[in-house]
């Protein structure tokens, strides 16, 4: 019956996902564009934010089309990140690389601003041009610029009180235990969890901080 | 040799005035080119006192100061610009050039890297010199220029002549002889003139 269940539930995770993480990304664009609206200014924090969950649904949506659909498609558009170059560990890669850049930005750290940008996109000319295609240079990126980038904006989120930074900490935190636990049915459960906390992140329900940061 | 031993002596010349002058002003512009002279002359200090057998792999020695060397004059320049937001790209590259030579042993990336940024600097440093009438940003330029010829020419007399016409250039514009003859302030020179001619008007 666990089973059962817990087959369910990771299948079900995949078109659960996109209409989740896709509704996200429409929403945190829209606040960008009302804001715009609002200051005349694009708001770079929300702008980011945007970029990851766009990243994060360009993700989804290959896995849904991969293993829910069953589509042969091309080497490019296959999920795998560790052998090949792909848009899944594009995909990844860039959310880590706006996570940290995230932190920059909340920090106000002006001259690092676009340095995560610049190390990921180097990373990628080095690993195609130079190191004939070894990805092993992109896994190692991925997993230790996930560890720095969660540390860093947990650390920004009681340093300045942010909901934003810690929203994201939380959200990653859940989406990363989902890859690093093998156990199936709390793997769903948590695939389920962090969606519905993204959810709950996106309309602004989660408030663990009073005072907004400037 | 003795080329080597004039181009070395000029440079500590240099330095010694590019330290004065830092510590006079305390600007960080100069303390970024006395740290640029220092890698500059490293070669030559060791190629005097005969210390190249020591290192182990010359050719890679000398690309890495070049890097060094290369990373730290696009670093002030951006600081000149005030570009704070790139400030991490020169670091970033020099990082990724570094790797790039370790790992495949040739030097043609970083020579393509090296010939693009030195245009780049050249052409600034020296807008920049003229835009503002700054001699020592102009001959900073002046210096860059005949610099990378030094490197892009295999020809050693003629990289070291480059070398000295490239640090005597830099002491020009350190001596102010570039804004006393070359980039006349018109403005300026005009508005001393007429407070002198009224001097004398009034006096009379």
């Amino acid at each position: 019956m666990i089973v059962e269940i817990s087959e369910f539930l990771s299948r079900m995770v995949y078109p659960l996902e996109i209409t989740v993480i896709g509704l996200m990304a429409i929403f945190t664009i829209r606040k960008v564009i009302i804001d715009k609206h609002k200051t005349g200014n694009i708001n770079w924090v929300r702008m980011i934010i945007f970029g990851v969950f766009l990243s994060f649904f360009i993700q989804s949506l290959l896995g849904f089309l991969n293993s829910f659909l069953n589509l042969s498609l091309p080497q490019f558009f296959s999920t795998m990140r560790d052998s090949y170059l792909t848009l899944g560990g594009i995909a990844i890669g860039s959310i880590v690389t706006l996570g940290i850049m995230l932190v920059t930005f909340s920090n106000r750290w002006e001259s690092l601003y676009y340095a995560p940008a610049f190390l990921y996109a180097g990373l990628i000319i080095m690993v195609v041009s130079v190191t004939g295609f070894d990805f092993s240079w992109h896994v190692s990126y991925i997993e230790y610029g996930a560890l720095i980038g969660l540390a860093f904006l947990y650390f920004t989120a009681f340093r300045l009180k942010d909901n934003a930074a810690l929203g994201l900490a939380i959200f990653f935190t859940l989406a990363f235990s989902t890859i690093i636990l093998e156990l199936p049915l709390i793997n769903s459960l948590l695939n389920i969890g962090y969606l519905i906390f993204g959810l709950l992140f996106v309309f602004g329900r989660f408030r663990v901080f009073k005072e907004e940061v400037a | 040799m003795v080329l080597e031993i004039i181009f070395l002596v000029l440079g500590i010349v240099a330095l010694i005035s590019i330290g004065y002058r830092w510590r006079r002003d305390n600007n960080k512009l100069d303390l970024f080119l006395i740290i640029v002279m220092v890698g500059i002359l490293t070669p030559t200090i060791l190629s005097v006192f005969n210390l190249t057998p020591l290192l182990v792999q010359d050719v890679f020695f000398k690309i890495y100061l070049g890097i060094f060397v290369v990373t730290l004059a696009l670093q002030f320049l951006l600081y000149l610009k005030e570009v704070k937001k790139i400030y991490s790209l020169p670091i970033i590259i020099g990082f990724y050039m570094g790797i790039s030579v370790a790992i495949t042993n040739q030097s043609m990336v970083w020579t393509i890297y090296a010939a693009i940024a030195s245009i780049f600097l050249i052409s600034i440093l020296i807008r920049e010199g003229l835009k503002n009438k700054n001699g020592y940003i102009f001959g900073l330029g002046i210096f860059f220029i005949f610099f990378s010829m030094s490197n892009a020419f295999g020809s050693e007399i003629f990289g070291q002549i480059m070398n000295i016409l490239a640090i005597t250039c830099l002491l020009t514009g350190l001596a102010g002889l570039f804004d006393k003859y070359l980039l006349i302030n018109k403005e300026e020179k005009n508005k001393i003139r007429n407070i002198w001619i009224a001097k004398i008007l009034g006096e009379k």
